[in-house]
Parts: C-alpha cells; structure tokens; sequence
C-alpha cells in the first residue's frame, strides 16, 4: 500500500519552534538566532553589543557549542543570564536544546535574548530556534564568494553583518561586493559592515536591534 | 552535516507511520528535496543506513526526488528557472525586482510504501 504522507521532515522541530515563538511573543522578548562560520566574530559580537546595550536593555544569550564553555565563560564575565548548550558533536542549535535551556532562564527578566548557534554557514539556517530573526556575520576573510556558496543562509537571514572590515585593506577581497553578492540572494537583507576590533560600524547594529526590540514590544 | 539530523527527524515520521498502518514491510519512501536545502544526497542516505541498520527499515528505498530553484518576481511576475549549479540571484533579470523563490526549499517526504497486516493475510 502507498500511503501519502506529504509533511516537511523538519516538523517536529517547526511545531517546538513555534511553540517556543508563542511563548516568547507573549513575554514580549525579542530572539535573534546568530549564525557565521567558526571565527567570524559570533562571540566578539555579543560582548560589544552588551558593552553597547547592557544600560538600556536586559539581555540573555544561549551560547550554542559542540564542546567546551570557553564562549559562556567570555559572556558570563558581563554579568548577564548565559547559558551554554553542548550539542556533543552536532553541528547546529534545534528547537529541543533552546527548550532544554529555557528553566536556566528567568525569562520575565529578559528583552533580548541572543542564540548564538554553532559555527557552520550550511546547517543551522535549516532549522529554526523559535526566532524572531536570523542574523548572520560574514567576515571579510572568508571572501566575497561566501554568499553565493551558501546561499541559504544569506536567503534566510534579516540582518548580515559583515565583521572585521579592518582588515579589508589587507586582503583581496571587497566589502561592496560582499554586499552586492548577499543583496543578490537576498534583496531585503539589511547589511550592516563592522569591525569587533575597532567599534566600527557597531552603533549602526545596536540600534538596529533596539528598534527591533521596540517595534516587537510595541506590536 | 545536517543530513545526520535530518535522517533521525524521518525515522520519527516513518516509525509514526508504521504503527498508524500497522506495517509489517517499508519497501519505499519518497522524499523531495529543493537544491537550496544543501541536503547531499549521498550524506541522507548513508545516515538512514547507519540508523536503520538491524532494523525492518535495513532494506527501505529512499528515493529522492531532487527540485530545481524556480522563481518568480515580485514585480512583474517573470519566471525565472536557475540551473543546479547556478550562483543563485534572485532580482529579476528584467525589471530588478525581488525574485520570490517558489521551489526548491522542499525537504518533504511525500510517500511511504509498505505492506501492512492486511495485505498478507488476503
């Protein structure tokens, strides 16, 4: 007998990842799933966007690891509620291990929470962490030809924030055709070009997110 | 990797299905799979035999069916087909407007084969 079954493989983490989407509606948090290969600047991100936010707004951040809590331990230091989730081998956060992390939390203290995923631009932009929005770094050593090797995670992502623009002197590669190439697969990507190291560019990212965070609560 | 992830997210669904039907022989299982998944063909399949080893699922076929990136734009409704190995651009070739991707995101399964308790006893 054939029998139909026509559902996304993925269901079971769509249906946590919207569950888990209610709830964080309701308590009016906003949820950014940060993604970038290993070495873009996931971790360098987060301690310059407290050190810009931690005034204004209460952040929290599940920092997603195969092994070690080497990034949790660099968080942890600013004093805001980190969790570490050790995925043992797996190459992407799902909705199940944010869940599993969740009571760690005390979530009626939070505006933002920040999900840093594990370092890999192909898998994590396939399953979803209950989100409000994908937000992916591209450093400028990687090279220009990133977005097009990995178009879906430039295809998913709202904001892409292209880090150590420092160095673009250094190497042969061009932050503007980083851009075109991203804007090509995804032309309402906002794109913000920085730097961790000098601050460059940073302020543009946080006001971004504020806003962001303004319009959820406010929604 | 995530081929690893995703053949245990089908097992779940094929397990489900078996104790629905009551089957007692999975023989086939359809999937769809859009290019822009970055799902390898050969990574799915080697990870279902790894854990469905041992299993009434050892001999199931996985067939994949794999689907092409079309699109369509937003503004003036052109389609546009994109070849596997395509660099993906999704403005119009026409007009510039943004191209809003209608397949090739699939990561379905669409049919299981089987025989249940019924089939074999008439």
């Amino acid at each position: 007998m054939k029998i139909p079954v026509v559902k996304n493989i993925l269901e079971a983490n769509e249906r946590i990842s919207l569950e888990l989407k209610e709830m964080f509606d309701q308590k009016g948090i906003l949820v950014i799933n940060l993604m970038s290969s290993p070495g873009a600047g996931k971790t360098s991100l987060l301690e310059k966007t407290i050190e810009a936010l931690k005034d204004k707004i209460r952040l929290a951040v599940i920092e997603g690891d195969i092994q070690t809590t080497i990034d949790a331990e660099r968080i942890g230091k600013y004093g805001i509620p980190t969790v570490q989730i050790n995925t043992h081998g797996a190459c992407h956060i799902d909705g199940n291990m944010v869940k599993d992390a969740l009571p760690s939390l005390n979530l009626d203290e939070i505006d933002i929470l920040i999900v840093e995923n594990v370092g890999n631009l192909v898998c994590p932009a396939e399953f979803k962490v209950g989100e409000d929005y994908k937000v992916v770094i591209l450093s400028v050593p990687e090279g220009d030809d990133k977005p097009a090797k990995y178009p879906l995670m430039f295809q998913e992502s709202k904001v892409l924030l292209i880090n150590k623009i420092d160095l673009a002197p250094y190497l042969e590669c061009d932050v503007e055709k980083i851009k075109r190439e991203a804007l090509k697969i995804n032309p309402t990507l906002e794109v913000f070009p920085i730097s961790c190291k000098t601050g460059e560019g940073i302020s543009a990212w946080t006001e971004w997110l504020l806003k962001a965070w303004e319009k959820k609560k406010s929604s | 990797m995530h081929e690893l992830a995703i053949a245990e997210n089908l097992l779940q669904i094929v397990n489900e299905t078996i104790k629905q039907h009551h089957l007692i022989k999975v023989e086939r299982i359809k999937l769809k799979i859009g290019i822009l998944t970055a799902v390898v063909p050969e990574a799915l399949e080697f990870s279902w035999r790894a854990l469905t080893k041992d299993t009434m699922l050892e001999h199931t076929q996985l067939d994949m069916e794999i689907v092409p990136v079309k699109g369509r734009c937003k503004g003036c409704g052109k389609e546009v087909f994109y070849e596997t190995n395509d660099a993906f651009c999704f403005l119009c070739p026409d007009c510039g407007g943004e191209i809003e991707i209608l397949t090739g995101r699939e990561l379905n399964i669409e049919e299981i084969e089987g025989e249940g308790d019924e089939d074999s006893s008439c």
